[in-house]
Formats: C-alpha cells, structure tokens, sequence
C-alpha cells in the first residue's frame, strides 16, 4: 500500500514540473509556431540562477530567477527569434538549438561543468496515506498547480491574453484593431521562458545541478505538447500528465531504459496514428450532439 | 477632411502596383473602387491602410500625413478594414471577436451590432472558423462596426454569399453610414451593390483611376460598363 502512495506522490511530483515546462514549451511552440530545442537549457539556466542565489532568502532567490526569465527571453526573443518568424520551422529550430549550446557552454564556463547542489528550504515531512513525503514537493506542486490556474484564466478569460490569442490567430487583423503583435510576442516568449527558468529553479533543490540537466525533461514536455490538440493550452498540461502516468507505469515493471525506450516508441507511434493530438477539452453530451 | 490619398502609389516590394490614385472622403461620405479583377483594387486598399508598401504619395488622416506601413496608426485614428478573405479571428468565437473590437474601439459605438446582425448572437460561443463564409461576413462588419470607427474600408463585401446575407449587409452599411455618419470605401465585383450603396466611384484600370465622379455621374455614361467588364 505504502509503495502504491510513493509512487502516486512521485508521480504527481514529476508531472507538476513537466506540466509547467510542457505548458510553457505549448505556449511557445503551438502559438507561435517556434520549436524551442533550447527550453531543456532555460530550465538549466533557472536551476543555476538558484544555485548562484543560495545566499538569499529561498522566495527571493526565486523571484529573482523568474525576472532573469523574463528579460532573457525579451532578449532571446528580440535578438534572436525576431529575425527568424518568417524563416520557417528549420530556422527557429536551428536558432534555438544555437541559443541552447551558447548556454550550456556559457553555464560551464562560469560554474564548471561539476554537479552542484543547493538545500531544500523546507526539510520537513508531510505524511500522506502513510508515506513520509518532503515537505517542500507538495509544496512546489501546489504552487505549480495554481500558477497553471491563473495562467490558463489570464489567457482564456483576460483581456490580455484575448488580444494574445488574437495575435496569434491572424497577426494583420491583430494590427488593424491597433494590437502590437510585435509587443504580445516579445511578451508571449518572455513569459514562456521565464514560466521554463522557474521550472527549472524549482526542481534544483531536488536534484543534482549540471550543465545538461535539462535534457531528460526536453523529450517527454515535447511529446506533451505534441500528442495535445493543436492550439490548447490546457492541453500541454494534460499531456505531461498522460505522458508521465504512462512512464511511472512502466517504470514499475521495467527498468528505467527500457520504460524510456517503450514510452518514447509509444508516443512516436501514437503521434505517426493520430498526428492532430487528443482534444482534451471536455464538452457536455448536449453539445457533442448538436 | 478626413481621409484623403494624394498620387498614392503602391505595391509589395520592388512589384508596383497602383500608381497615382487620388481622392478625398469626409464624414458620412461613400465611395465604391470599382473595376476588373487584377486592377489593383485591393493592394490600393491594402495600401491606403499600411498593410502593403506605399512608394509614392501621401495618405492623410484630418489633414494629417499618416506613415505607410503603420495599419496601428489608422486603427487608432478611427480607421477599419475588412479584407477580402474576412480576416475574423478563426480560433476566436463570435463573442470574442466582439470583444475585442470594443476593447479596440476608437469610439464607442452607437449599433448594436447583434442587433443588426441577430444571427451572430445566437452563434456567441462558436469558433468564428467554424461558421460559413455569410456568416463570417457578417462578422467581419460587425466587429469593424463594433470599433465605433469612423471610416470602414471593405474589400468584396457580396464575393461568394447568397443574396439574402448580401441584403443583411448592405442593409447594416446604409444603417451605419446614414445614422451614424460612417465614411465607407468599399470595394465589390458587383458594380450594381458598390453603388447602390455608394455616391461616389472610382474605376481603375492597371493600377490606375481611369474615371472618377458620382454614381449618377458615371452610372449614366454610355462606356461606363465597358470599364467593368471581366
């Protein structure tokens, strides 16, 4: 019984931090078309910022990494991906891989290539169906769990992410109703890279830091989004929930590069059969009929 | 006045298109761009607003020089479009198209744009891509009404719709421009609609105004349909 509940809360645990990167790599790939291979080594770049923040106060430390998010991805996006939008998917996908190993390597240079390591900021056990689980992941996925709330609500129910979406969905007309699509995508990319840095910085406590830590969440918050229904958001998030029920099933039957090389040919296999994703939006019966 | 072009020539790029158009428009007033297929009437349109290169001449807003390639500058000076593919947000519904209109607006305006287009209310929760081509028509002028502007410009109101949703819509035009004074620019392979609806036309031949004055005016002229014909 107590072995079924670790494996519940770790699997909750696991699908929390790759919902939030899912999320933040649909928001970037689904609507604005861009595939960031660097989203791996944002969450590598918040897990350091932590790292090189240790002395202040664990909040602190975290506000200011969701900060260096935002203006490395306003950076990234005006810098960068603003000269690549109309180049095509080869285009943005090469010059998010550039962007990813300019930042690994810089990450090195700077802290070497050595694992690092910073403290939970709560050591304490929270008991769960008779399992002692930290304190500090139950957290984390509570908070991650209102952060995709309020995430969701701003882009389906703001005013904000009303003209976000619009942008998104036809970048003339945006600009004809006196929209920047320029400014909402600059703001779209900041957000979904800072949403990747966070991610990132809320997992290192948890683990080993390196240089390419980010690379064992890349694939699985990519199959996410991609066995989503196009242009979901709410989709991303159910994704990483589906992909990593599946992982935790078979990692309980199988060894870890088994289950990875099952789970990743399933997805591969799933995605060849049904390349339009699963909508997951729910709808009432009264509706499906009409 | 409020909107005039003077010797506006565009295009896309190094391709030229329109060359030396001229006119002027005050409040209330309605002019059709009439002409055959491939003579420029859209990039004129599309250049008028700034969504296409202008490389020669000026367009002005109350007398004011307007920057090409700036369609923000006229959304906010009260200016709208309504391209020849609808251009409604596809992924957003009906209500939200609306929404956003308002949130846009230039002024807030007098219609009740379900009120002239009720089959929209009824269709609030529908992805606007999911409707048929009358019905984002009439979206796509209900939510350029919705903007309080005071210049519609419309490429192809009537292109492919059934004559009742054209009726709709030309009724909802006359409403807007008669009580409310709305300027309107209106582009329309039915020369017959363009200027039932319009007083004032223009022709255009290769880029180029070829005849221009009252619908009264040209209508009457013995080589008039000859101009138009496809």
């Amino acid at each position: 019984m107590s072995g079924s509940v670790q494996i519940l809360l770790d699997f909750i645990w696991v699908s929390a931090g790759l919902a939030l990167v899912a999320f933040s790599l649909g928001l970037i790939l689904g609507e604005l078309k861009i595939v960031n291979i660097a989203q791996g080594d944002l969450m590598m770049v918040g897990a350091y910022s932590m790292y090189a923040l240790r002395g202040l106060p664990f909040l602190v430390a975290l506000l200011v990494t969701f900060v260096i998010g935002l203006l490395l991805g306003f950076v990234l996006e005006r810098g960068v991906l603003r000269w690549v939008y109309d180049k095509g998917f080869m285009a943005t996908l090469l010059a998010t891989w550039g962007v990813g190993i300019v930042l690994e390597q810089g990450v090195a240079t700077i802290f070497t290539v050595s694992q690092k390591g910073i403290d939970q900021p709560l050591k304490g056990f929270v008991t769960v169906g008779g399992v002692a689980y930290p304190e500090y992941r139950i957290v984390v996925v509570l908070g991650i769990v209102v952060l995709l709330a309020i995430l969701l609500f701003l882009v389906y129910r703001s005013s904000l992410g009303l003209r976000l979406r619009a942008s998104i969905d036809n970048v003339e007309m945006a600009s004809m109703l006196g929209i920047s699509p320029q400014r909402v995508f600059a703001m779209v990319f900041s957000l979904a890279t800072a949403l990747a840095v966070l991610a990132g910085a809320l997992i290192a406590p948890t683990i080993a830091i390196n240089p390419t830590l980010g690379l064992s969440f890349l694939a699985p918050a990519f199959f996410a989004v991609l066995i989503s229904k196009q242009g979901s958001l709410a989709g991303p998030v159910a994704g990483a929930v589906a992909v990593e029920f599946i992982f935790t099933l078979l990692q309980a039957y199988l060894n870890i590069t088994v289950a990875e090389s099952i789970l990743f040919g399933l997805l591969a296999l799933f995605i060849v059969l049904k390349p339009q994703g699963i909508s997951w939006s729910w709808k009432p019966a009264r509706e499906k009929a009409s | 006045m409020l909107f005039s072009a003077h010797n506006v020539g565009g295009g896309y790029g190094a391709i030229h298109i329109v060359k030396d158009v001229s006119f002027d428009l005050d409040t209330g007033e309605t002019l059709a761009v009439l002409g055959r297929n491939g003579m420029g009437k859209t990039t004129l349109l599309r250049t008028l607003v700034g969504l296409a290169d202008r490389f020669a001449g000026e367009v002005r807003v109350d007398e004011r020089p307007q920057p090409p390639r700036n369609p923000r500058a006229f959304a906010r000076l009260g200016i709208t479009y309504v391209p020849d593919d609808r251009g409604v947000f596809a992924r957003l519904t009906v209500a939200e198209n609306i929404r956003l209109a308002r949130l846009s607006a230039y002024a807030k305006s007098e219609l009740d744009v379900y009120q002239l287009f009720p089959a929209l209310e009824e269709l609030a929760d529908q992805p606007a891509g999911t409707l048929s081509g009358g019905q984002q028509q009439q979206l796509a002028i209900a939510r350029a009404l919705a903007t309080g502007p005071r210049l519609l410009i419309v490429d192809e109101l009537s292109q492919g719709l059934q004559p009742s949703i054209v009726q709709d819509l030309t009724q909802a035009l006359l409403t807007a421009t008669h009580e409310s004074g709305l300027a309107l620019i209106l582009v329309d392979q039915n020369p017959e609609l363009a200027m039932r609806i319009c007083q004032r036309v223009i022709v255009m031949q290769r880029g180029e105004v070829v005849a221009a004055g009252t619908t009264t005016e040209l209508g009457a002229g013995a080589n008039f349909l000859d101009l138009l014909v496809v």
